[in-house]
Formats: structure tokens, sequence, C-alpha cells
């Protein structure tokens, strides 16, 4: 079932009305698990497709029940290693196929990953006893929860029970502007913005392809490249965003509020502060869960404090790799993974060493600037779009390049991009600046009259794109990986 | 209260926007009152077979006059331009609905749309033409081996239509609300046209899919191109391919040709059949050609003996310097062709009587 869909409205609208009505706990969970076994059956044909993302469901509650019971420490260990391994090789990476034979039985695995983040967060939550195992339909909900259920936000378990168990508020109109913002912002998002960002990669990969091997490179063909890359960037916001929003927006309105996953990356000061910014559930999960204990263990072994930083940077680089290689299976992942681990490495160095070279009060002043924000932001933006290129290059269609020709290529790119990036932050910044000066007078009945009119306009404009592409939008990019 | 009168605003303000987004766009498309299949991509239905199915209103609105409606393949696309043609056969409405690769099945489609959204009284007015050659007759699952032609296709896009059980397209409201539902579709089709021109204005090279582009190079280069004797021979060759082979031939295309003739007539109506010409390097090595040469003869004189049908072969009288491939005039020469074309059509317009050339 896509999220933009006539069965996924009906099914909003029997998750607004059901978790709406006044009902005890149990039966609150009953229609979740009603509505979200809908949205997981839709994704299947067969029982037999079904059966090992159940089997790995089944086997991960085991682990918590027993993890909960048996209160020896090599549990736990033992049982966040046999599960990844499972997910690796229900995933089908390579690697496995080392130890194991790959099934040929054909299954679907979407939603896997988070249901895996979800299990092992469990896990160690409840052998840590930071939270107790949760009762069967809770646990099945809680990993199957529809909203969420393709690709986050990834919600802490005790979080959702609050969320799932609360009576909801009365619905004011606040609530609904707030909450059809959100939905109007998503569909728009991903309807117009994914979809004309997706239309103009494919334009121009079709122009930089041929023009990619060794043998036919033209000096236009680094500005083809940094063109495809920000529009994939723009397309892989506007669509992770976007499906975000529609989803936080309809909870809303059912009176479940669902985390943030995004807050504005693209303003991000630097690097790390844009991973705090996109994809945030996750990024907080591998936080508590690989950074943290990394870095505890590390500092347990060497205790210094002036290699206090550059164990920062060590365990930046192994978290964010392994964020990366999370993404795929294929060797591309992998160097996804260590452009994502290097670009957080030599941002926490650079912080480390312009620290240091300039004094701290300096440096503070100095990250303040708006000429330094920018470029930070914009250096910080083409990084992230020059790592994005393993996503979707295609090898085979790039024919025969050299190293050093791809790094001159990705340079001048990358350049290119840098001062793209600069030039849409100032365009934003002016005209951020601008519209608050625009309606600061305006009284509280002409402000409320202009958001109803802004809805309205966005309804409208969501109404006739819906009506134009036959409500076909842009396949999650998200429910990939 | 307060969230139903929130509600209703935001819902009101769409609605407002949306009313005067349909009325602007109806009021731009009204404005040209001849429907032509080949400035498709200038209008907000970017397609010949969607220009025909969801303009035909027009025709229906203007049918208290008399009404020329020419339908056909890619070359009475191409060749009967309704600017050039008009003139010649004065004061009355022409309308070109030729769509490129069409066969009987799918003119008779067209017609059976016409037929629906105009008045019973107005019929009297509608005088078809039907341009073809010997393509034209191609067998329906030669020409559709997936059961559907263009036309289906366009009828079915939004849901006006819907393919029954027995696999016929049937509308699903009334022939009366017929037209004001296809006139409803046009403002849908806006964002996607605009998007179209966008990318065509752009990036004409490399265009996104789904944005149509012209199957046939500019005027230009139609009037001047020369075709070389490779790619007339490969040119025969794809149209033997396309019709098949003359031993699996049948009188099937002519019989439709017959029936079709039969049903305007029998409705009020009026008919004229154009023999297309082709070249003679086309004509003299087609075997096909040749078949429908020797098929068509006792049709044609089935054709002449039903009322208010005109039968006229335009056939001799061009070059081969008057085509620019193998089926379809340049524009230099398609003034001849509406001259040609005129006399038939003056005939059947004043006194319905046969002509026989």
């Amino acid at each position: 079932m896509d999220l933009i869909s006539f069965p996924f409205f009906l099914l909003s609208l029997a998750a607004i009305v059901g978790l709406r009505l006044p009902l005890p706990k149990l039966a609150r969970q009953l229609v979740i698990f009603v509505l979200s076994s809908v949205f997981f059956a839709s994704y299947y044909t067969t029982v037999r497709e079904a059966l090992p993302i159940l089997g790995f469901i089944a086997f991960g509650y085991l682990a918590i029940y027993l993890v909960e019971k048996v209160s020896i420490r090599a549990v736990l260990p033992l049982f966040v290693v046999s599960i990844t391994l499972v997910f690796a090789w229900l995933k089908q990476y390579p690697v496995m196929s080392l130890v194991v034979s790959q099934t040929d039985t054909p299954f679907k695995v979407v939603g896997l990953s988070y249901i895996l983040f979800r299990i092992l967060h469990l896990l160690v939550d409840v052998a840590q006893k930071a939270t107790s195992c949760p009762n069967l339909i809770g646990y099945v909900n809680y990993c199957l929860f529809f909203p969420a259920f393709v690709s986050g936000p990834i919600q802490r378990y005790p979080d959702f029970k609050n969320e799932i168990e609360k009576k909801p508020d009365r619905l004011t109109s606040k609530d609904i502007e707030a909450a059809l913002s959100r939905i109007f912002l998503g569909i728009l998002l991903v309807m117009v913005v994914s979809t004309l960002a997706v239309d103009l990669c494919s334009v121009v990969q079709k122009k930089l392809y041929p023009h990619l091997s060794l043998e036919t490179y033209r000096h236009s063909t680094a500005s083809y490249l940094a063109v495809a890359a920000s529009a994939y960037a723009v397309n892989i916001f506007a669509n992770f965003a976007g499906y975000m929003h529609l989803i936080i927006g309809v909870m809303q309105l059912a009176g479940i509020q669902l985390p943030e996953n995004f807050n504005q990356p693209y303003l991000a000061k630097n690097f790390l502060d844009f991973w705090a910014r996109w994809h945030m559930t996750l990024s907080d999960w591998f936080k508590t869960y690989l950074f943290n204990p990394l870095m505890m263990r590390m500092t347990r072994v060497v205790s210094s404090e002036w290699l206090s930083p550059y164990l920062g940077s060590i365990a930046f680089f192994v978290t964010f790799f392994v964020m990366g290689v999370w993404h795929g299976t294929t060797l591309l992942f992998v160097y996804y993974g260590l452009f994502l681990g290097l670009g957080a490495t030599i941002n926490k160095l650079w912080q480390v060493y312009l620290a240091k070279a300039i004094g701290k009060p300096a440096y503070k002043d100095l990250v303040k600037r708006d000429w330094y924000y920018q470029l930070s932001r914009s250096l910080t933006l083409s990084y992230f779009a020059t790592s994005l290129i393993c996503l979707w290059i295609d090898p085979v269609r790039a024919g025969s390049f050299s190293w050093l020709r791809a790094g001159f290529v990705g340079f001048e790119s990358f350049c290119l991009l840098t001062l793209l990036g600069m030039a849409a932050g100032v365009t934003y910044s002016a005209t951020t600046r601008a519209l608050p000066v625009a309606t600061q007078n305006w009284s509280a009945r002409r402000l409320e009259y202009a958001r109803i009119a802004w809805l309205g306009l966005q309804l409208f404009l969501i109404v006739n794109v819906l009506l134009a592409t036959g409500a076909k939008a842009p396949e999650f990019i998200y429910k990939a990986f | 209260m307060d969230v139903v009168r929130y509600l209703a605003s935001v819902l009101l303000v769409a609605c407002s926007l949306q009313g005067l987004y349909t009325a602007a766009v109806w009021s731009y498309a009204r404005k040209d009152r001849v429907v032509d299949a080949a400035k498709g991509q200038e209008t907000i239905f970017q397609t010949e077979a969607r220009v025909v199915v969801y303009k035909t209103p027009i025709i229906a609105e203007c049918s208290s006059k008399p009404q020329v409606i020419i339908l056909g393949s890619s070359n009475a696309n191409l060749g009967f331009r309704p600017e050039e043609l008009q003139p010649l056969i004065g004061d009355v409405g022409v309308h070109n609905l030729a769509i490129g690769g069409q066969n009987m099945r799918s003119l008779r489609q067209i017609v059976d749309l016409i037929h629906r959204q105009v008045p019973k009284s107005n019929r009297r007015n509608l005088t078809f033409v039907a341009a073809i050659w010997y393509g034209s007759l191609v067998d329906d699952k030669r020409r559709w081996p997936q059961g559907m032609t263009d036309v289906d296709l366009e009828l079915l896009r939004y849901g006006l239509f819907q393919k029954s059980n027995l696999g016929a397209v049937q509308p699903v409201v009334p022939d009366k609300l017929l037209a004001s539902a296809f006139v409803a579709t046009w403002p849908i089709m806006v964002p996607r046209a605009a998007y179209a021109e966008t990318a065509r204005k752009l990036v004409p090279n490399k265009l996104p899919p789904g944005v149509p582009q012209p199957w046939h190079p500019p005027a230009k280069v139609r009037d001047s191109v020369i075709v070389s004797p490779e790619q007339k021979l490969d040119q025969v060759g794809s149209y033997c391919n396309y019709m098949g082979p003359v031993a699996e031939q049948t009188d099937g295309g002519l019989q439709q040709l017959v029936d079709l003739a039969e049903c305007i007539s029998s409705k009020g109506g009026k008919l004229v059949v154009l023999d297309l010409p082709l070249p003679t390097w086309h004509s003299q090595a087609s075997m096909p050609f040749e078949d429908y040469e020797r098929r068509k003869k006792p049709f044609v004189e089935k054709l002449q003996s039903i009322p208010h049908v005109v039968y006229s072969s335009l056939q001799t009288g061009f070059s081969d310097d008057d085509f620019f491939d193998g089926v379809h005039p340049r524009p230099r020469a398609t003034l001849t062709l509406s001259k040609r074309a005129a006399e038939p059509i003056r005939v059947a317009l004043d006194s319905c009587t046969s002509l026989n050339r």
C-alpha cells in the first residue's frame, strides 16, 4: 500500500476515527493491531512471502523475553549478534554467503531494517532494566506500527507505549491546522518537488553517462554530475521528509505524536549538525547504541583527556561507516559508508584543530558569522550530495573510468555544488528574513485568514496535482533501505 | 463547531480557487472552435488521440451548422489542414480528427463518439471525410494486439468510460452528459501540458519520460528531405510487414468501411471517402497495395449505392516529389491535396449525389 493512495487514505480515516474513540487501552491496542496488520498484509501476496519477517519478529520477541528472564550477561551480546546475523542473511548481504547459503524462496523484507532497530533497542533496554518486556500485542504493534512500518520514524518503546495508551486531547482548529499543514506539505513535497527532481535527475543522467567514461570525458561532465547530484539530494529530501510530514500529520489527527525525523537539515551548520537534523531518529539510535557504548569503551581503555576528541573522531568514523553500509548490500554502499565516516571524522578534527589554533572564544565567534555559516553549510551539502552519488550511480552505465579522473570530476562537481549551495542558501536567508517583516503588523485575525487561504491554496494544488498525475506518487526511496 | 468551521473555510478557499481555475481553462480552451489533432502538442491535450477524444464537445457545440470532420491516419493528419481546406468549401466548420496509425475500427469509434454527443436533429449537419489508404484497412488483431485502440486508451484515461466484462469500452455517464464530462476533464490536463511544454523548451533533445514530441521532422525539413533508394526499400518493406502477408489479407477492413458509411448515412450524415495518393515508388513495389486495388472495386460500388456517400480517388495527379516519405505529403503539397478533396466534399455538402472518378 502506497502512502499516497486511496487505500492509505481510507486506512488513515479508519485510524483517525478508531483512535479518537474513547476506548480502553486493550481496545486501542487491538485497533492498532488490526490497522497495522492490514497495512502489513498489503505488501504480501502469499503467507510464504511474509514468513521470514514474521519469524524474525518472533525470534526478536523470544530474545527479549529470555533477556528479561535470564540474568546472564553473555546472553545479550549473543542475541544481538544472532539477530543481526539473521537480519544480514534475510537482507542477503553478499558477505553472508560465506557463512550460510542464500535461500531461493522468494520473500519480501519491506521494513525489516526498522524492525531490527526496534528489536535491538528493546533487547538492550530490557537487559539494562531501562524498560520491561512488552506484552505480545504491544510488541507486535511496536514492530509493525503502520505509519512507521516502512521506514520509521524509530520511536523508543516507552514513548510509543505512552502515545498509544494516552487518551487523545480534544481536537481543536489549531490541531487541524497543524496536521493539515503537515499532510499538505508532505504531499506537495512528494508529488511535486520529488517528482520534478526525479525527472531532472533522469534527464541529466542521460547526458552524463555517455560522457563519464575515460574515452568520452568532456569538461561539461562535471557540471552534469553536479546537477544530477543536487537533483538527487533534493529528491531524497523531498521524498523522505514529504512522506514523514504525511504520516506525522495523519497521526496528529489520530491523536498520536510521532517523533520528528527532520529538522531543516539543509540549513545545518556542518556535517555533524547535518546528521543531528537528517533522519534524526536513526542518528539518535546509532548514537545511543553504537557511538556512546563505543566511546565509553575507548575512554575506559585510553583515559587521556587530550586524546578524548580524537577518540571521538574514531567513534564518529565507525558510527557513520556502519550507518552508511546499513543502506545497502553492494560495494557502493561501503564507499558510501566510508564517505560518511570520513566526513564526520574530518568535521570533528577540524573543530578540534580550529578551536586549538585560534582559541575557543574566537572559534565560537567565527562560527556565528554569516559568511562562515554559508560556506560551512554549502560544503556540508556538497559533501552530502557527492556521497549520495553512491546511491544512484549505475557502474555499468558509467563505463570504465580511472580513479584519478573520477576524483578530478568529483572535485570539479563538488566545487560547483558548493557554489550552487551558497547561492541557494543566501537566497533562502534573504527570503526568510523578508517574510516575517512583511507580516509583523498583521492582526491575529488577518494571520488566521492568511493561514486558511494558504491551506486552501495547498489543497487546491494537491487536488490538481493528484488528478493530473493519476495520484501516481514516486516510489518511497527509503523503502529500499 | 470550531473545527467544522475551520475545515469549511479551508474547503471554501480551495473550491473557489478550483472554480476560478476551471473557468479560466474552459474559456481558454473553448476559444479555438476548430478541432485539429495535428496541433495537439500546442494545446492542453498534448497528444493527437487526446485532442480527438476530449475536444469532440466543440464539434457537438458547433453542430447546429454544417461541420466537416476529417478522419484517417497520419497522412490525413498532415495532409488536410483545416485552415487550407475551409476557404475552399465555404461557410462550414472544418476539423481534422486524423490520428497517426489508425485503422477502420478506431475511425468507427470516433464517429460513434461524435454521434453520442451531437443531438439527433443536428447529425444531418455532419459530413465525415474518411481519408484512407491501404494501411487504414489493416486487420484489427494485427494493429491492436492488446485489443485496445488509441481511442480506447484515451476514453479510459479519466474514468469516464470503463471496460465491460466482454471487453467493450462503455461510458459511465449518459450520452447527454458526455460532452460536459469531457469538458470537465480539461483542467486536469493543464499541469501535465505545462510541464511538457516547459520540458520541450528547456531540454528538447533529452525529454523526460511521458513528454510527447512530434513524430515527424519540422515543416522545413519535410519540404526539402530526399528519400534515398535504401530508405525507399526499407519503407516499402516496413509497410508490407505492417499489413502482414498478402495471403492472409481479407475484405474485413473494406467491409468495416461500408458499415461505417451505412451507419453515418442511416443517422442522416454524409460521408466522403477519399482514396489517398502514394508515391509511385511505394505503390508500384507494394504487394498489399496491389491486393487492395484488386479487392476494393466491389466495395466502391457498394459505397456509391449508399445515400449521402461520395467516393473519390485522389491517387492520380501527384508526383513522387510531393511526398517526404512513403506515405506523407510534403507541406508544400497539402494545398493541392485540399483542392482535390474540396470538390467531392462540396458535392457531398450540396447535393449528396455520388461522384464517380
